[in-house]
């Protein structure tokens, strides 16, 4: 199977400003690929690139086994886009834009109405007759969100799509993301959210230098360990025992401790015990798994340091 | 076709549903150049062509600001190009918007005139019936054609596509200087600058389209 978004060896720049250099990346059917980077990597130049309106410098680009930069419509027609721009028109109803762009789809207004009846009756946009100027931002959100899976294109480009989204928006949200990849469709998803990245990516990448580099999911610490958590009070004196026991300093974090250790089979029941006998209580301590959020910063504080040449975050 | 009448009716629907108060200046710009109109010399060597470039020029600049020149500064531009229409598609149907605007606003003017006509005092030589006219509309729509075509291709030329009202008039002020000086020395039909200016409309629509289908089009805006 052919997969759905490919690049290799993509080079741009404006100018003399070289924005990114040997990117090479593949998404595949019901992938979910998220895009991190410090602000100005070349996210969204990436995803521009990828959606045909920049065209490479060099590299191979090839989205649904089309070149984006051909500006085949029939191409754009199973995109699904959210960028940084809502791109509504703010005199027109939420409807009568949804009109336009499922006719630019090429979708029946019936069809189109159905979609929104069946999954966005829901939310306050449904039969909205505001203007949608007149509608908050996280509204405006949902509207892009809601354009992007009309018609359940093949793949999607979210720059920042959970940005301004209430809790029951991001889930609704979450819910749609499950539905397209049950239908076989691969995401890219760019953001800064990085609970976001880690609720719906299967893979992530980083822009850092111009270059794109895959990240491990729940890859451990700086040092190269493992990173646990333990459930327990809030204690400095237990920070103490953690960092006397790992050697690694923990953080406080949404009421655990985080740390990183080198010997887990080791070093965890011994700080188990260590705590338990200076009267701490433990509700719970288990490896954390399935996050790139801690990659993510770990990457971001390495490369902000001063001997890797990066910037602060 | 079917994609610039799409593209014609969210332009259509926008200008609409717009600002209200922007109807009323319409209307009393229609009033007002209709009486301008009937009170013109359209029998010699006059300065009404001028006039009519002029009227195309301000009417035509008007719908571009929105059609082409917001839609790029507010970035929605970008979520059209990728959003199954073909980029022709989305030129012309904006073109089409702004010739069709202009030419009924301007047609409204000459109708005002025409009903304006008997109660305008000093009308000895205005024109005797609708035919005499036909030169005025001819270059009207010339006007028009070159107007919309080159605003599409400045808007995304110009760094700043806020200036290019200011180089539509430069360049139609060129244009009828030249024409009134040669006039001057032999009578030029008003048919003849109509076809010029359709025909650098053609030169134009063929640039725009260029520069609709390369990145430029979504490139930072300078203010």
């Amino acid at each position: 199977m052919p997969p759905v978004i490919s690049v290799q060896a993509l080079s741009k720049s404006f100018g003399r400003y070289s924005i990114l250099e040997d990117c090479s990346l593949e998404i595949s059917e019901g992938e979910v690929y998220g895009l991190v980077g410090l602000n100005g990597a070349g996210k969204t130049t990436l995803i521009r690139l990828l959606l045909g309106v920049l065209k490479a410098d060099r590299g191979v680009l090839s989205v649904l086994g089309g070149d984006p930069w051909s500006h085949d419509a029939s191409l754009h027609r199973r995109m699904g886009v959210v960028l940084e721009h809502d791109g509504f028109w703010g005199n027109l109803t939420f409807e009568q834009n949804m009109k336009i762009f499922a006719a630019a789809k090429g979708i029946a207004w019936k069809d189109a109405a159905r979609y929104m009846e069946e999954h966005w009756s829901r939310t306050s946009l449904y039969k909205n007759k505001k203007a949608v100027k007149f509608i908050s931002r996280g509204q405006r959100m949902q509207c892009a969100l809601c354009r992007a899976f009309l018609g359940w294109p093949s793949v999607y480009f979210f720059d920042e799509p959970a940005v301004a989204l209430d809790v029951d928006a991001y889930d609704h949200f979450k819910n749609l993301v499950a539905a397209a990849r049950g239908r076989g469709a691969a995401f890219l998803i760019s953001s800064h959210q990085l609970n976001a990245i880690d609720d719906l990516c299967d893979r992530a990448g980083m822009l850092h230098d111009k270059r794109l580099a895959e990240l491990p999911r729940g890859a451990g610490g700086r040092n190269g360990g493992e990173l646990w958590s333990i459930e327990a009070d809030q204690k400095a004196e237990w920070a103490e025992v953690i960092k006397s026991v790992c050697g690694s300093e923990p953080s406080w974090n949404n009421g655990e401790w985080r740390f990183e250790v080198q010997d887990s089979a080791r070093a965890i029941p011994a700080v188990i015990k260590r705590l338990v006998e200076a009267g701490c209580g433990i509700h719970k301590a288990a490896p954390v798994q399935n996050e790139f959020s801690e990659t993510i910063r770990n990457e971001y504080r390495r490369k902000a340091a001063p001997d890797s040449g990066g910037r602060a975050p | 076709m079917s994609q610039i009448m799409l593209m014609f009716r969210k332009e259509w629907l926008n200008f609409v549903r717009g600002d209200r108060s922007v109807l009323v200046v319409y209307f009393i710009m229609v009033a007002g150049w209709g009486a301008l109109l009937a009170s013109m010399n359209t029998g010699g060597p006059t300065t009404a062509p001028l006039w009519v470039v002029f009227f195309s020029m301000i009417i035509a600049a008007n719908f571009s600001s929105t059609v082409f020149v917001l839609e790029r500064m507010s970035g929605s531009l970008e979520i059209l190009l990728t959003s199954g229409l073909s980029r022709s598609a989305i030129l012309y149907g904006k073109m089409l918007f702004i010739v069709l605007m202009t030419l009924l606003l301007g047609g409204a003017c000459a109708v005002c005139a025409l009903l304006l006509r008997p109660y305008v005092a000093a009308l000895q030589r205005a024109p005797a019936d609708l035919r005499d006219l036909w030169p005025y509309f001819a270059l009207y729509a010339g006007a028009t054609f070159m107007n919309a075509a080159s605003s599409a291709y400045f808007s995304v030329w110009l760094p700043n596509p806020r200036l290019l009202h200011f180089i539509n008039l430069l360049l139609l002020g060129f244009i009828m200087t030249g024409y009134m000086a040669v006039s001057f020395i032999h009578p030029i039909s008003l048919y003849c600058i109509a076809g010029l200016l359709a025909l650098l409309g053609v030169a134009f629509a063929f640039l725009a389209k260029r520069e609709f289908e390369s990145e430029r089009i979504i490139k930072p805006v300078v203010l």
